[in-house]
């Protein structure tokens, strides 16, 4: 019904326009293709006359980098420098990767470059790697040996995953790929998908709170059900070990999933603890809930490693800058007013290596970036950061190749703890939980490419 | 600038803003056409139109220029990631008179529609410096 309707408005603009110019125009105005590489928004805002001069370099191009980078420019002016430090030449999207593991999308069409940031806002980009931060000079110190100096400097690195369960970097990176940063480990672990035998298992694990996309590993548990019992029988099982005491976000939709949709295929394991994977073997040992040693062979192990920030480890550039001040020293303590760090003024971090209150995932680093450059903005200014700043997270989890949930909340400061607190009933912070649909649906599914096509051009052009 | 039409229908909303929404595609096709900045390889057209606007040329964005009123700003800024940057597009442009539509959400169960569960989360005050915002 949805599609007739536009099909209607298809013939409706055809008759309007009965001109050359259509062609030229039908295939950008059409429902979405979910192609991420025309998904670039048409419409590109002139920087802000402020008058403001400044530096700011930004260390990272993922969604919160390359978010503050573009704000920063688009409402900070033309004086303002801004310079985004990052080694890849392009980006790849963790949203929408779990797709990629049942043919579902290319991974091609996850990769953004910064060529729109550099064209449409004048963000200078530079291809290095940090090697230390010079808090007391102001500089950054970069892998070409090169310094860029700042006024104030935005560190958006990500996470880094540590060895864990007995595995090795190189474990990850040739056998057990957690393929929790989209890129070589994804296209690993697709291949070893297409390459499980009939009816085989296949292992998950879930590491403890915080960790990157809070409803993502449920998500690729359903994902990799869904593909296994279409194409390598309904005797395949996925076995889902976590660490924590119970499913994180997408509570009454993972539920709906594990006890219906992917019935007898997913099996779900809370509390675990003790995990040890040999990646050779492929064996799996751990202590379930009741403290019972347990132990299972599988086809394929993907092992959701731990994460920390990116240089928080001993003798990282992070912790090196006295940076890591979160707990256990894994994360960066910020004021969710700036996103400056609580012990290192200048300097600020958003994204997933931030302690924020805030769930890691990229549409609320997006909007983590956009906080951080207003109030960056209005520093350089004189003035002082909004002092009611609200962030939201919207967040579509496909639970088949074709039907898709959605998890969102709106997240307003609330003064009296300084932290961010989920808002509902007309933005009241009391009682208030995220929402989920009400609906698994291909609707859903077909909202999430306009969702995500959408969010990579607020993003990255 | 094709969900424009995906707007209409991805909510199942009975709003008929469809002569809006080719309205709106006429107009920002007059400033330039419309080219992504991708190289997916979609022929440009050249229009007459597209001479109107010295700023761009085709394949390029087009430009538009800002509030120069920043009040509600940041706090609109949290419907860019699904309507545009400035509200421009995505599920579907929420500038000018289609800003105060996000009221018609306060009424409906959240779970029902994301829209919904987003517009009950912020004050009527925040919403209405929204609206206000993406109305200038």
């Amino acid at each position: 019904m949805e599609l007739k309707k536009h099909n209607i408005d298809r013939r409706r603009w055809l008759l309007l326009t009965g001109s050359g110019l259509v062609a030229g125009l039908m295939p950008r105005i059409g429902w979405t293709d979910g192609d991420a590489e025309s998904s670039a928004s048409n419409v590109v805002f002139k920087l802000a006359e402020t008058g403001l001069v400044g530096k700011v370099v930004v260390v990272g191009g993922g969604m919160a980098g390359a978010t503050a980078a573009k704000y920063l420019r688009l409402w900070g002016g033309a004086g303002l420098s801004v310079t985004l430090v990052e080694p890849a030449a392009a980006y790849t999207s963790n949203i929408m990767s779990n797709l990629v593991l049942n043919g579902g999308r290319s991974i091609n069409t996850l990769s953004f470059n910064y060529g729109a940031l550099s064209a449409n806002y004048g963000v200078a980009v530079k291809h290095a790697t940090l090697t230390s931060i010079d808090t007391a000079g102001k500089q950054v110190l970069l892998s070409d040996g090169s310094t860029l100096p700042y006024d104030r400097l935005v560190l958006a690195p990500g996470v880094e995953f540590e060895d864990a369960y007995g595995l090795t970097q190189s474990d990850y990176e040739s056998m057990t790929p957690h393929a929790w940063r989209a890129g070589a480990q994804t296209l690993l672990l697709r291949d070893q998908l297409a390459a499980m035998p009939a009816n085989g298992t296949f292992v998950l694990t879930i590491p403890k709170a915080p960790y990157r996309c809070p409803p993502g590993p449920y998500e690729r548990a359903c994902l990799v059900a869904d593909y296994l019992k279409t194409f390598k029988g309904a005797g395949s099982r996925v076995i889902v070990l976590d660490e924590n005491a119970g499913i994180q976000a997408g509570v009454e939709s993972f539920t709906r999933a594990l006890n219906v949709i992917h019935a007898g295929v997913l099996s779900y394991h809370p509390g675990v603890s003790g995990i040890a994977i040999d990646a050779t073997s492929k064996t799996v040992s751990y202590v379930d809930k009741s403290g019972v040693p347990q132990a299972l062979s599988a086809n394929a192990i993907n092992p959701i490693a731990p994460h920390r920030a990116a240089g928080s480890a001993a003798g990282g550039w992070l912790a090196e800058a006295g940076l890591a001040n979160g707990s256990s020293g894994r994360w960066a303590l910020v004021n969710v007013l700036s996103y400056e760090s609580t012990v290192k003024p200048g300097v600020h971090v958003i994204g997933d290596a931030s302690q924020c209150g805030m769930p890691k995932a990229g549409h609320v680093a997006n909007q983590e970036a956009k906080i951080c450059a207003d109030a960056i903005i209005r520093l350089l200014a004189g003035g002082q950061p909004d002092p009611q700043p609200v962030a939201n997270s919207a967040c579509y989890s496909p639970i088949t190749a074709s039907s898709a949930s959605w998890l969102t909340a709106v997240y307003q400061y609330d003064p009296v703890s300084s932290s961010m607190k989920i808002a509902a009933n007309g933005g009241s912070i009391a009682n208030a939980s995220a929402t989920e649909a009400a609906e698994i649906s291909t609707g859903n599914f077909e909202q999430m490419n306009v969702w995500f096509s959408t969010l990579m051009s607020d993003s990255f052009a | 600038m094709r969900t424009y039409h995906g707007t209409v229908t991805v909510f199942g909303m009975d709003r008929r803003r469809k002569w809006a929404a080719i309205f709106a595609v006429l107009l920002l096709s007059a400033c330039g056409g419309g080219g992504d900045s991708s190289d997916s390889g979609a022929p440009e057209q050249e229009t007459e139109q597209e001479t109107e606007n010295s700023n761009t040329v085709p394949g390029a964005p087009i430009m538009l220029a800002q509030p120069e009123d920043t009040t509600g700003r940041l706090l609109a800024s949290n419907c860019f990631q699904c309507h545009g940057t400035g509200g421009a597009g995505g599920f579907e442009s929420i500038r000018g008179n289609e800003a105060s539509e996000v009221l018609d959400y306060l009424t409906q169960p959240a779970s029902s529609d994301i829209m919904a569960a987003h517009a009950q989360g912020y004050t009527r005050a925040q919403l209405e410096a929204i609206i206000a915002y993406l109305q200038r």
